[in-house]
């Protein structure tokens, strides 16, 4: 392997291009005509053009994708996270045209992706899925109901084509069964084009503890740990820690044995993540699917490993026979997702220009970010900023180490949710280690950022700074002169009067 | 002396004070409620940050971006957007009317298309209701009801892109018995 293409933007393909960079292998980046000059496409070796257009004629274009892949003598590609990550027609191409799929070989690929086939695999395997069933084809509405009394409520329909929430509906009495069933077949016709659902036990305020695998071609698994990933929004992770404040030791060795004899089962190769739900009520892990990728989180593992996760999926993609040692954490590691979003408003995306974009440096802090000052955060992608990554001894000294790193970045242009986390990173229960998924509604963080305020001696203090700046500038701001509301972040005319003090 | 008004983006809110430099350096800020605060020192470090030096030594890093009239404002522990005008005696708007009046455009609050309608003009929604779908960065967001009332406008029809501040609905609000 000399020459890598990466089928991915943004931070993660700045990470991958470290990594390449430090095993004297070359990285080729496939940018997009917006992200020609970002970070990451100036860190490459190489860019080739994916042109202009939307998401299906860029990064999810698998003949293009492959096309440049050959055209500028890549031997291998790396996909990253996202996007075409865990397609397996792309992987396939991929390999058709002779290069090395940095990830999983078709068939683990296949079987991750098909939550029906997965459970299956995994049931055989010995490991525990939640409990629940496929309504048949043309089963009557009656039928339905009665299997779910026999499950027991409340119960959870899912789309079986389903993710990110989409065509999900909590039941919790057998009288809301029908319209839930209704709008739930719905919402995943729209979303998916496959209105097929399916039910299973809800689990009441459960945990998200998911197992760090790696796997090479020569039948060697092994166990990088666990990552603790229940803090989310929106059914998406935004902090996430490694080890877990919940497991005791003989809950991670047989959260461990799951995670390795479904991977066998199934026959698994490079680096990938079974993810568990645990269920504080029957102090039970259930499987929950499998992420056949390098995770956003992977920075968690590798902090406490000491190991570069993208180096190991290279030399499982090169055949290498790996041997590693026994999982044996050092220290804590904790990340936060910082966003362009508002939590206020329910955590809607907010993109826009980056007109401040700065972050601390601390031994003990990881900064993973492919965004400066003047890049701009789209609304075709993922509103990632940068993931924060503190390493402590414990655990109280990485949230502080993460809390005080937070204190000290600086974007401004878009709304973030950088309060948000520098709030939820000082909440009692979280510093007990109380965690759940639902435990930004249970403790109502979203609505106690809505009312937050701003003490007035802040805004005094504003006002005093901001007044001795205008005046050494100009003698006052011209009278009537107010711009409209929304006006402003796309202006260049105003950027270029952007006032420097 | 400045008697500056101060209007907050988010959440919406305006405070008027008066600022007046004292003699010996600083300044001195009279906030409404009567109370002061003394800024003893202000020092200009690069790229729009400043350290603001407060009474007993206090030290509170800031960053200001200007843009336009709006001001984005960095703290360690929140950011702020927010408007500064000079007001004397003519030309007093009373924040709470102003605020009022938004209450009942629906905006988009970014960018995206409109997926789906729930409600149509002349419907009657409760406040939190949810009037559209809309498709933004790959997933959908619900655009509820700011209050309640009745739909006098829906601008946005299905399969329509929208921008960032465009208008999606209004609501006039209903007289609370």
């Amino acid at each position: 392997m000399k020459r890598v293409l990466i089928a991915n933007r943004g931070e993660i393909a700045l990470r991958i291009i470290r990594t390449l960079r430090r095993l004297g292998l070359e990285a080729v980046i496939a940018a997009s005509d917006d992200d020609l000059t970002s970070p990451a496409a100036r860190a490459a070796d190489r860019v080739v053009r994916l042109g202009a257009g939307d998401l299906s004629s860029t990064y999810l274009n698998i003949e293009r994708l492959v096309e440049l892949a050959r055209e500028s003598a890549c031997d291998a590609v790396h996909p990253g996270y996202g996007f075409l990550s865990e397609n397996p027609t792309f992987a396939q191409a991929v390999r058709e045209a002779g290069l090395t799929f940095i990830g999983p070989n078709p068939e683990a690929l296949r079987l991750s992706g098909s939550k029906t086939e997965s459970r299956r695999a995994m049931r055989q395997a010995g490991v525990p899925v939640i409990p629940g069933f496929h309504p048949a084809e043309g089963e009557s509405e009656q039928e339905i109901c009665e299997r779910a009394s026999e499950l027991g409520f409340p119960v959870l329909i899912k789309a079986v084509a389903g993710g990110g929430g989409k065509g999900m509906r909590a039941v919790y009495s057998e009288e809301e069964l029908p319209e839930a069933l209704a709008g739930a077949r719905r919402e995943a016709e729209n979303a998916f084009g496959d209105p097929r659902i399916y039910l299973e036990k809800l689990i009441t305020s459960p945990r998200h503890i998911e197992v760090q695998v790696v796997a090479d071609e020569h039948g060697n698994l092994f166990v990088l740990g666990e990552r603790e990933c229940s803090i989310q929004r929106r059914h998406q992770k935004i902090v996430e820690e490694s080890p877990s404040p919940l497991l005791t030791h003989f809950m991670r060795e047989k959260l461990f044995t799951y995670a390795l004899s479904g991977m066998r089962a199934i026959g698994y190769t490079n680096a990938g993540t079974v993810e568990f739900l645990y269920s504080p009520q029957e102090d039970e892990f259930y499987f929950l699917e499998i992420n056949a990728r390098l995770q956003v989180e992977h920075p968690v593992t590798e902090l406490v490993s000491g190991l570069d996760l993208v180096e190991l999926q290279i030399r499982v993609a090169r055949g290498e026979k790996l041997s590693l040692p026994p999982w044996q954490p050092r220290g804590h590691a904790i990340e936060a997702r910082l966003y362009a979003e508002d939590p206020a408003s329910g955590f809607l995306p907010s993109p826009g220009k980056l007109s401040a974009c700065r972050f601390p440096h601390h031994p003990q802090v990881r900064i993973d970010t492919g965004v400066e000052e003047g890049s701009q955060i789209s609304p075709l992608y993922d509103p990632l900023i940068a993931k924060l990554i503190a390493h402590g001894e414990d655990r109280p000294s990485t949230i502080a180490a993460l809390r005080q790193a937070l204190r000290e970045t600086v974007v401004l242009g878009v709304t973030t949710n950088r309060s948000f986390l520098i709030d939820l990173l000082a909440h009692p229960d979280f510093v007990a280690g109380h965690l759940s998924v639902d435990f930004i509604e249970r403790h109502k963080l979203r609505e106690r950022a809505a009312e937050q305020d701003v003490p007035p001696e802040m805004l005094a203090i504003l006002a005093a700074a901001i007044n001795s700046s205008l005046e050494e500038e100009e003698p006052a701001i011209p009278k009537g002169e107010m711009m409209p509301e929304r006006a402003t972040i796309a202006d260049p005319w105003r950027e270029l009067r952007g006032w420097r003090g | 002396m400045a008697r500056l008004r101060i209007r907050l983006e988010k959440p919406a809110r305006t405070v008027e004070v008066e600022v007046a430099a004292r003699t010996g350096g600083g300044w001195q800020v009279h906030l409404p409620d009567g109370d002061e605060v003394l800024v003893e020192e202000l020092l200009s470090l690069e790229q729009g940050s400043f350290l603001v030096r407060l009474a007993g030594g206090r030290q509170l890093p800031i960053t200001l971006v200007r843009q336009g009239d709006r001001w984005l404002v960095w703290t360690p522990d929140f950011d702020l957007v927010l408007r500064l005008e000079p007001f004397g005696e003519e030309g007093r708007v009373e924040p709470e009317e102003a605020r009022e009046d938004a209450h009942g455009r629906v905006e988009a609050p970014m960018p995206g298309k409109v997926l789906e309608l729930r409600v149509r003009v002349g419907d009657e929604v409760e406040r939190g209701e949810v009037l559209m779908v809309l498709e933004a960065m790959k997933m959908e967001h619900q655009i509820t009801s700011p209050l309640r009332g009745v739909v006098t406008e829906l601008v946005a029809e299905e399969g329509i892109s929208v921008e960032l501040g465009d208008l999606l609905a209004e609501i006039t609000p209903l007289n609370e018995e």
